[in-house]
C-alpha cells in the first residue's frame, strides 16, 4: 500500500532556470496504475524522477505514504524505477541485474538464488539466467529491467517510457503484460509515456502535462469525454479533434457557428450550450460526426486514410479550416468524394479562444 | 609504418651487429650476418642495465598505480558530480598540462632539495604523476562520460551508496579506460628524462632513459660505446613496446575518446 502525492512542486534546470515542472499537484491513490503523459520535455520524465528521488524539488513536497520524502535518497525510498533504456549493468548477468538490489540489502546469497530463480520463472527468463544484457533481445532486456523492479517487492513501480524502445509488435504484448503485472502485484504503477494508446489503455488514471504544468489528472474516459481545456482535447485522440474559432449564432431553429470563411450547422438552438453572440472555439472529433445525406454540412475529400477498420477522409471547410471525418471503410471513398455530415450536439466541446479553458 | 618504424629497427639490427660491420658504409652489412650477442653482454656486464630497468620498473609502477587512484575518483567527480568550481577546476587540469617541464625543472630542483627529497625514487614518483595525473584524469573523464547516466542512478535506486555505485558498477565498467589510461602513465614515466636527470645523482639510483645516457658521458665511454648504447636502447624500450602493443586497442579508443569530446 503506497499513497505518492505531490504538492505544488517546481523544478528549475540550469543557470537560466529553465522551468520543467510547474506547480504540479497530484495524488497517486495506493494500488493505481497512473500515467504521466504528455509531449516531449513537458517535464513527465523531471516528475517521475523527483518521485524516484533523482532530482529534488525547488519547492513543493513530495509525500509517500504522508510522510515528506524531498531530502531522502533515492537508496531508502523502495522505488524501483524502470529506465526506458533498461540500464541493465552490462558487465553482470542476468541473474546478477535482478538479484543487485537484494545484493545491496545484503540479503543472503540462498535466498537472491530462490527469488531470482522464481523471479525468471515468472517472467520467462529461465533459460537467460546466466546471459549478459549484451546477449538479450529488448524485450528480453525489458523483462530483465521489470525482473529486477519486482525483485524487492515494492509497493510502487516507476517506469519512464519502457516500452518505446520496442518495435510496435512487442509493445502491443508488453503492454499487456504490464497490465496483468500490476493486477497481479496489486501494487502502485507510475508510468511515464508521450504514447495516448499506452495510456489510455494501462492507466486508471492520466496526468495530462505540458510545459511542466499538469493539464488535466483524471480516468481516460473522462480525459476523452471532457478535455479539460483544447491542449488536451487535442493531444487524445487520432485524428486531432477538429477545432474550428467562430461565433455561435442562430440560423432559424439551429445553432450555427460562422467565422470569416464558413458556416457550420450545430444542430438545434437548445442542444447547444452556448449562448449566442459568444466567440469559442469549437471541437468535435473526427469520429463523432455522422455521414449522412440529408446533413448540413459537405467536406471533399482531400486525401483518405484507409486504416482496414476505419477510414479517414480529410479535407477543407470553407477557404482553409482544416477538417477531418471518419468515414465507413465500405464507402471505399477515394480523394474528391464530398461528404454530408451532420453533427451530434452531444459530443460537441467548447473551449475559449483566449485561455483555450472548456467553456461547458 | 617502414618511415616510422626505421630508426627502432635501425637501433635493433644494429644491435645485434659485431664491433666492425657496426662502423661499416659497406652496403652488404646493413643486415646484422650473424645474431651477434656481444653488444648484449657488454651492455649488460659494463652498466647497470638490469639495475637500471628495474629502478625505472619500480619508479613507472608507482607512477602508474599513483596516478590511477588519485585520478579515477577525481575524473568521476569531474565527469559526473556537481559541485561549485568543478568547471573551473577541469580547466586548471588541463592548462597545468600545458607548462612545460623544463619550466619547472629549477624550482622544483630546490624545492625537493629543501625537502631532502632529491636522489629518492618517491620523489621521482611524485614528481612523474605531477604530469601524468592531470593526463590520465581527462583521459578517465572523458571515458566516464561514454558510459550512460542511467547505470550510475539505477545503481542508487537499487538501493546503492555512492562508493558501492564507484566500486560495483563504474570501476568495473572503466577497466578499458584504466588501462589506456594507465598504459599512457606508465610509458610517460618510463621515457621520462629531465626529472631523473636532474634528480638522481648516484649510478645506482639512475632510471633506464638516464643510464642509456650515461652511456655517452659516464665512465663508460669508449671506443664500442655506440653498440652497446644501441643495445640497451633495444631493452630499455622493450617495456614501451611491449605495452604499447598489448594495450593498443585500448589505447585507441582513449586517444578517440578525447578527440570527440575533449
Amino acid at each position: 500500500m503506497s499513497t505518492i502525492s505531490l504538492n505544488h512542486i517546481t523544478k528549475a534546470f540550469g543557470h537560466r532556470k529553465v522551468v520543467a515542472v510547474n506547480d504540479v499537484t497530484l495524488e497517486i491513490p495506493s494500488d493505481h496504475f497512473v500515467v504521466l503523459l504528455g509531449p516531449s520535455g513537458c517535464g513527465k520524465s523531471t516528475t517521475l524522477r523527483m518521485i524516484a528521488g533523482l532530482e529534488k524539488p525547488d519547492k513543493g513536497e513530495i509525500r509517500i505514504n504522508d510522510r515528506v520524502v524531498n531530502d531522502v535518497p533515492p537508496q531508502r525510498r523502495n522505488l524501483p524505477f524502470v529506465f526506458q533504456n533498461y540500464a541493465l549493468y552490462p558487465h553482470m548477468t542476468v541473474a546478477n541485474n535482478i538479484g543487485f538490489p537484494l545484493k545491496m540489502q545484503k540479503v543472503s546469497r540462498t535466498e537472491i538464488q530462490r527469488r531470482v530463480t522464481d523471479i525468471g520463472q515468472t517472467l520467462g527468463l529461465r533459460d537467460l539466467l546466466e546471459r549478459y544484457p549484451a546477449q538479450l533481445s529488448g524485450g528480453e532486456r525489458q523483462r530483465v529491467a521489470l525482473g529486477r523492479a519486482i525483485i524487492r517487492d515494492p509497493d510502487a513501480f516507476l517506469l519512464d517510457e519502457p516500452l518505446s524502445n520496442l518495435d510496435a509488435q512487442l509493445r502491443g504484448d508488453m503492454r499487456l503484460e504490464l497490465a496483468q503485472l500490476q493486477k497481479r502485484l496489486r501494487a502502485t504503477f507510475i508510468f511515464v509515456t508521450h504514447d495516448q494508446v499506452e495510456a489510455m489503455t494501462l492507466a486508471d488514471k492520466i496526468a495530462i502535462m505540458r510545459n511542466g504544468v499538469l493539464h488535466q489528472y483524471a480516468i481516460p474516459d473522462e480525459i476523452y469525454h471532457q478535455p479539460a481545456d483544447r491542449f488536451v482535447a487535442g493531444f487524445i485522440g487520432s485524428p486531432m479533434m477538429n477545432f474550428i474559432e467562430g461565433n455561435v449564432e442562430r440560423e432559424g431553429t439551429n445553432s450555427v457557428l460562422t467565422s470569416s470563411d464558413l458556416s457550420i450547422t450545430l444542430g438545434p438552438i437548445a442542444d447547444i450550450p452556448v449562448n449566442e453572440g459568444r466567440n469559442v472555439v469549437l471541437g468535435i472529433r473526427p469520429e463523432h460526426l455522422v455521414i449522412s445525406p440529408d446533413g448540413d454540412n459537405e467536406l471533399t475529400a482531400e486525401i483518405v486514410e484507409t486504416l482496414g477498420s476505419q477510414s479517414f477522409v480529410y479535407g477543407k471547410l470553407g477557404a482553409s479550416q482544416r477538417f477531418s471525418i471518419e468515414v465507413d471503410p465500405a464507402l471505399r471513398a477515394v480523394a474528391g468524394d464530398n461528404f454530408k455530415f451532420r453533427i451530434d450536439p452531444k459530443s460537441l466541446h467548447f473551449f475559449s479562444p483566449e485561455n483555450g479553458q472548456r467553456i461547458v | 609504418m617502414l618511415v616510422v618504424t626505421f630508426p627502432f629497427l635501425w637501433i635493433v639490427l644494429s644491435s645485434f651487429k659485431g664491433i666492425d660491420d657496426f662502423f661499416s658504409l659497406e652496403l652488404s652489412n646493413a643486415l646484422p650476418k650473424t645474431l651477434d650477442l656481444t653488444s648484449y653482454k657488454l651492455a649488460f656486464g659494463r652498466s647497470q642495465l638490469v639495475r637500471w630497468t628495474a629502478n625505472s620498473l619500480f619508479i613507472a609502477t608507482g607512477t602508474t598505480l599513483l596516478s590511477l587512484t588519485v585520478s579515477a575518483p577525481a575524473a568521476f567527480a569531474i565527469a559526473r558530480l556537481r559541485f561549485k568550481g568543478r568547471r573551473a577546476g577541469a580547466v586548471i587540469l588541463i592548462s597545468s598540462y600545458a607548462i612545460p617541464s623544463i619550466m619547472l625543472a629549477i624550482p622544483v630542483f630546490v624545492l625537493l632539495t629543501t625537502l631532502r627529497l632529491n636522489n629518492s625514487y618517491f620523489a621521482l614518483i611524485l614528481l612523474h604523476a605531477t604530469f601524468t595525473i592531470p593526463f590520465t584524469t581527462w583521459v578517465l573523464q572523458d571515458f566516464y562520460h561514454s558510459i550512460p547516466a542511467d547505470l550510475e542512478e539505477a545503481g542508487y535506486i537499487d538501493g546503492a551508496s555512492l562508493g558501492q555505485v564507484l566500486w560495483r558498477i563504474i570501476l568495473p565498467l572503466s577497466v578499458p579506460g584504466l588501462l589506456a589510461a594507465g598504459a599512457y602513465a606508465f610509458i610517460m614515466s618510463w621515457t621520462e628524462f629531465l626529472f631523473a636527470f636532474l634528480l638522481v645523482q648516484s649510478n645506482n639510483d639512475f632510471t633506464a632513459p638516464v643510464g642509456v645516457h650515461a652511456f655517452f658521458t659516464g665512465r663508460n665511454a669508449g671506443e664500442s660505446v655506440m653498440a652497446q648504447l644501441m643495445a640497451a636502447s633495444v631493452v630499455v624500450s622493450l617495456p614501451s613496446v611491449v605495452i604499447f602493443a598489448y594495450f593498443q586497442r585500448y589505447l585507441v579508443s582513449g586517444f578517440l575518446t578525447g578527440a570527440v569530446k575533449g
